[in-house]
């Protein structure tokens, strides 16, 4: 039997980390990846399709017709199951209504412990997990769904932790996670293997690298063997950029080029800008971004250089530049402020553009 | 650093001047309009140039002020000492500019300093020099701004880039920083909060249809379910009307029923009951085959037009009967024996023909009887030849004459040679020599003529052996009996030729004889029309048409009797049919019999499948009501029917009403739905308008924070002379207003403040002299702080003493004099008081 594991899909998100078009593009993007990733289950004889939690990003958020759109994906084929559990984004989206019924290969589940059964597994989850009331038979091959942070201890402080360990013992094949961006996996019992599937798109530069699902298969053995499968339509990167001794544009230039050397024209690429810069050398980005620009799908640039002032340097320097310098690192400003303040009064002073 | 000596070329009013300065103080005394100024801005203009300007204004247009009055060259030359050496100074204003300076240590053009000649000296520009070391009447005010003057005072003159930049780097951190924040809320902060309160307005309106939507829905679910509801009863009703409909269809098929029987049932009545058995049926279609075949057959009876009309023919042939076969018989005979006769007429023609060609072929072969003549004439004519005597006399004769004229010449021959007469001798000689010729002529003569007689007895011999021998007889012999042989032959064959020739003459008389009976038989045939060439033939064909017309005479006899018989046979059949067909009370006389025949089939067809008919829809009608359960309905099933269709056109329009409020209030909720949907878009663009907004005003902050310390620095700097400058400000106000100079004091911009009577006034609220005096000293001590290190300039004094009092003239005749131990002073006035 073959089933899918995703999670955190988070449809109409707002993706304010893109500008308005991109993020409108992006925003389709992600819905696309949901209904081809439906296509490859047709398409690879997938019995089942366990959606963790978030699949839309807020109740409020969510469009009249990204819901049309995912009904219609639903009902594609109806011998493929959907097992969809509402994370902590869904709210209360109300997927179906009267005038939308509900089709027999969706399931839902509720606050307490619901379970169905498939063939030689059973599909339970709760969207409030409490290992002391569920109950399985530990004949069965049990999957269980869940939306949270799964914690080490059995103390649990936030709304969503989930204390993993309690789930221990509990007769569980597998735990289908949600709530977390990035794959990981471990093992909760010699039996249990916990899976965070991460989200199928990266939505912004807290999401990085590659993005899928899990592509899970019961074993003759009874055991549930996990894949993660790459699928999202484009990758996410953030390189960082170390500009530290850089005293010449050229210099600048070539370290940006191969900081993002090898990134597939179609992602998107963060250039995070850190090192410790001369006050003397006025970098000039403007061109490193346009080049960026137009060689990927979407870049920017985020400036945590920091400016390499020795005191000790304007101690006797008698210029309008020790002077500025001087006053300002004597000022009770932080040190991000006192840094922007000495880069552009003294790009003002030298006629450069601002940096403001 | 000191001026030397200066040399004007043209310069405003001034031509061809020349001035010699020397340390100390150099007075230019001159009168009003002679130009004093004009060599101060010619002394500046030779060491800052004159600055390019389009304007009108003389005043603000230096270029234009000083264009030379009278033409020629624009310009001159300055010669000066500094640290670095002597040089002199050589510009032209105008067009062309130039600039030149040469090093007078070497005579040599020097690149020591470049055309900004004063920056580079004195470290001010052109304004700076202007606002200190050139002091005239002329208000100008050293607090007017001038970054050169404070980056020298500051002593960083060797980095002045970033002073000189102060007032720049502060305007565009200023304008930027208008960028983000103007005043009357203007700028991208300000435009972003409009935007950001049109769009909350956008969304409160947006947000306030959320209810109206909630409403909306509750109101459609509603809606749907009582849909739903009415759709069901719908339901049951249209199970209810398709049953009725099943009754219906029952009904319909049992009426189609009975009209099916009541066709079959008219189909008897048309043959009174008694319908034509399949049997009778058949008998009647082969009685009607019958009839058929006799009518074709009789169809057949007699000539056929072909016959009929070689009938015609042949009657035209033979309008009073054909030739008996007697006639016909005797003259084929005669027609056989005119053939044999002509046949063997033709072989004796051939015998006869060929037996003249012989003969004349032999005829051809022999000499005529002419050419034997000739030969026999010609044999006896050589052998007379040849028996006669050859002549003797001719030969005698000659010889006589010849022994004559050969006396006759040897005498006169003689006789002239005696007598010496040549004529005598001639006619001797010639007498002589015809002697000897005819001597000799005469023997010659008579073996010619025996010779002769050989020859043609010889030749006729030939003639005739040749003769011989082309007719094939042998000329060994005696050709005379040859000839005689030929001469029978001959004969022979001219008798044989006479007779071939009688023989063909009369084969000829037998044809004429042959042809004029040929011509009797043709006579016969063309009786009958007849004309064939060979009249056997044409006999053969006459018999031919004798035999076919004979035929056909003896056929249409006997098809006339047929066809009698074959009529009375199908008059009976037809009236056994017709029997038949008076059966049938609605067959028309006027149709024919096949025509009655198919209608009586068609009927009894007809009659067949309906029969067939009625029993198919019993047993489909039998089928249908078992099927659909109609054998099990309660009779009184069909009575409900017309109350089904009232209550199913309620339901109707119940549903019709239900579906135009559901499509109302889906239009609106879709209109509603629209406008909410694009909360979370406005909710978005608020929150990254709010993002860019906040990053603005940070912006914002941090220019203001960096303009500010920008200039907290500046400030810093500028007041860090003010001490120095203070101090000489007081010493110059005490050597110039004495014990009555007032309590004043110069700020960091330059500015001066006079405190009297317990107020702070300004310079302006004193009078004209007071204020020069004010403004004299703070340029004094402005040169003092300026020049405190380094090249010290020259004082250039454009009368800047017009407006004192005899008191203060004194003191600043004295200051002047103190002044000269330090500067070199080029003093210019227009009144000797003032020296």
């Amino acid at each position: 039997m073959k089933l899918i594991h995703c999670a955190d899909v988070h449809l109409d998100s707002p993706l304010s980390q893109f500008p308005p078009e991109q993020a409108k593009e992006r925003r389709a993007e992600v819905l696309e990846t949901f209904c081809r990733m439906v296509d490859y289950a047709i398409a690879n004889h997938v019995d089942a399709v366990l959606i963790a939690g978030d699949l839309f990003d807020s109740a409020k958020h969510v469009r009249k017709r990204t819901k049309a759109i995912v009904r219609e994906t639903l009902a594609k084929e109806p011998n493929l199951q959907f097992y969809i559990l509402a994370g902590n984004h869904d709210g209360d989206v109300p997927l179906y209504d009267d005038a939308f019924p509900q089709p027999e290969n969706v399931h839902t589940f509720g606050n307490r412990w619901k379970s169905y059964r498939q063939g030689d597994i059973t599909v339970t989850a709760s969207e409030r997990p409490n290992a002391d009331t569920l109950n399985l038979d530990p004949a069965d091959i049990n999957i269980v769904m869940m939306h949270g942070q799964a914690v080490e201890t059995s103390n649990v402080s936030g709304r969503d932790d989930i204390p993993i360990r309690a789930f221990a013992g509990k007769g569980i094949d597998y735990i289908a996670l949600g709530h977390i961006h990035s794959h990981r996996r471990g093992m909760v019992d010699n039996r249990c293997l916990a899976c965070y599937s991460g989200c199928p798109e990266g939505r912004g530069f807290d999401e990085c690298g590659e993005k899928g699902f899990l592509l899970l298969e019961t074993l003759p053995d009874r055991r549930v063997e996990s894949r993660f499968v790459r699928f999202s339509r484009r990758t996410l990167h953030e390189v960082r950029l170390d500009v530290s001794g850089c005293s010449e544009q050229a210099e600048l230039e070539r370290r940006a080029n191969a900081a993002v050397a090898g990134i597939p024209a179609d992602d998107a690429v963060k250039l995070t800008v850190v090192g410790s810069l001369d006050p003397d050398f006025a970098p000039e980005y403007r061109w490193i971004e346009r080049d960026l620009g137009e060689r990927f799908w979407f870049a920017k640039r985020k400036d945590e250089t920091t400016l390499l002032i020795r005191p000790e340097d304007y101690r006797n320097d008698i210029s309008l530049k020790g002077e500025f310098i001087r006053r300002v690192m004597a000022s009770d400003l932080p040190q991000v402020d006192r840094e922007r303040v000495i880069l552009n009064g003294l790009r003002a002073l030298w006629g450069e553009e601002l940096d403001l | 650093m000191k001026l030397i000596s200066l040399y004007i070329e043209n310069f405003g009013r001034l031509n061809r001047f020349s001035l010699n300065c020397s340390e100390g103080i150099n007075t230019v005394c001159e009168e009003n309009g002679w130009g004093k100024s004009t060599l101060a801005a010619f002394i500046k203009a030779m060491f800052y140039g004159l600055p390019k300007s389009g304007k009108k204004n003389l005043d603000e247009n230096e270029q234009r002020k000083y264009a030379p009055w009278q033409g020629g060259i624009y310009g001159g030359n300055l010669v000066f000492e500094c640290t670095h050496g002597k040089f002199r100074v050589e510009r032209t204003f105008g067009d062309p500019e130039t600039f030149t300076l040469f090093d007078l240590s070497t005579g040599l053009p020097s690149n020591a300093f470049g055309e900004s000649l004063g920056q580079e000296l004195f470290g001010i520009d052109a304004d700076g020099f202007e606002r200190s070391t050139y002091l005239s009447a002329r208000a100008l005010d050293p607090a007017g701004k001038n970054d050169t003057i404070r980056a020298k005072l500051t002593g960083v003159l060797d980095d002045v880039n970033d002073m000189n930049n102060f007032e720049s780097a502060c305007s565009a951190l200023e304008n930027r920083a208008k960028e983000y924040k103007k005043t009357g809320g203007r700028g991208k902060i300000g435009e972003l909060d409009a935007e950001i309160r049109s769009l909350n307005e956008k969304l409160r309106t947006k947000r306030t249809l959320l209810s109206e939507q909630t409403e909306s829905e509750k109101q459609l679910a509603g809606i749907r379910r009582e849909l739903n509801e009415v759709n069901a009863e719908a339901e049951q009703i249209r199970a209810q009307s398709a049953l009725a409909a099943l009754i219906e269809e029952k009904r319909r098929r049992e009426e189609d029923i009975r009209r099916l029987e009541a066709d079959r049932d008219e189909i008897p009545k048309a043959f009174d009951g008694a319908i034509p058995s399949a049997e009778e049926l058949d008998a009647q279609r082969r009685l009607l085959a019958q009839i058929t075949g006799e009518n074709a057959e009789l169809r057949r009876i007699g000539l056929d037009p072909d016959e009929q009309q070689e009938l015609v023919h042949l009657s035209n042939l033979f309008p009073t009967g054909t030739p008996s076969a007697e006639v016909l018989e005797e003259q084929n005979r005669l027609a056989a024996a005119l053939r044999d006769e002509k046949s063997r007429h033709a072989a004796e023609r051939d015998l006869a023909d060929r037996a003249l060609a012989e003969a004349n072929a032999r005829l051809c072969a022999l000499p005529t009887a002419a050419e034997l003549q000739t030969a026999s004439d010609l044999l006896t004519a050589s052998q007379s030849s040849r028996a006669s005597k050859p002549s003797v006399i001719r030969p005698k004769i000659l010889l006589v004459l010849a022994l004559l004229l050969s006396a006759i010449g040897a005498g006169f021959l003689i006789f002239g040679v005696l007598r010496s007469a040549l004529p005598f001798m001639i006619g001797g000689g010639a007498a002589l020599i015809a002697g000897l010729s005819c001597l000799l002529f005469g023997r010659f003569s008579g073996a010619s003529d025996r010779a002769e007689r050989e020859q043609t007895g010889e030749q006729t011999n030939q003639t005739v052996r040749s003769l011989l021998e082309r007719y094939g007889k042998s000329a060994d012999g005696d050709p005379r009996r040859a000839l005689n042989d030929l001469s029978e032959t001959l004969a022979r064959a001219q008798q044989s030729v006479a007779d071939a020739q009688s023989r063909a003459a009369a084969l000829q008389e037998r044809a004429y004889a042959l042809r004029s009976r040929e011509a009797d038989l043709r006579a016969f045939l063309s009786g009958y029309h007849v004309t064939d060439p060979d009249p056997e033939n044409g006999l053969r064909h006459l018999s031919d048409l004798c035999r076919d017309w004979n035929r056909l005479t003896r056929k249409q006899r006997d098809s006339e009797y047929t066809y009698a018989k074959k009529h009375a046979s199908i008059q009976l059949l037809t009236a056994e049919s017709e029997r038949f067909f008076s059966r049938c009370k609605m067959l028309s006389p006027s149709l024919d019999a096949d025509q009655r025949l198919r209608t009586v089939e068609g009927l009894l067809s007809r009659h067949t499948l309906l029969v067939e008919e009625i029993a198919r829809q019993k047993r489909n009608l039998q089928s249908f009501i078992v099927e659909k359960g109609l054998d099990t309905l309660p009779p009184e099933a069909a009575v409900n029917f017309a109350s089904l269709n009232a209550r199913s056109e309620q339901i109707k329009a119940r549903r019709t009403a239900l579906s135009e409020r559901e499509h109302t209030l889906s239009l609106s909720l879709d209109r509603i739905s629209r406008e909410t949907e694009q909360i979370p878009e406005l909710e978005e663009s608020i929150a990254r308008l709010k993002e860019e907004q906040a990053d603005a005003a940070e912006r914002f902050r941090l220019l203001t924070l960096t303009r500010n310390y920008l200039i907290d620095a500046h400030d810093a700097l500028t007041t860090r002379y003010l001490d120095g400058t203070r101090k000489s400000f007081s010493k110059y106000l005490t050597l110039l207003a004495g014990a009555d100079a007032p309590a004043a004091d110069v700020n960091a911009q330059f500015g001066v403040s006079v405190m009297d009577g317990g107020m702070t006034r300004q310079p302006e609220a004193y009078s004209r002299g007071w204020r020069d005096i004010l403004q004299f000293c703070v340029r004094l001590s402005l040169v003092d702080a300026l020049f405190a290190d380094g090249e010290k300039p020259f004082l250039l004094l454009d009368d800047p003493f017009t407006n004192l009092d005899e008191k203060r003239l004194a003191f600043a005749k004295e200051l002047l004099a103190r002044l000269a131990s330090e500067f070199q002073v080029l003093y210019l006035t227009c009144h000797s008081d003032r020296i």
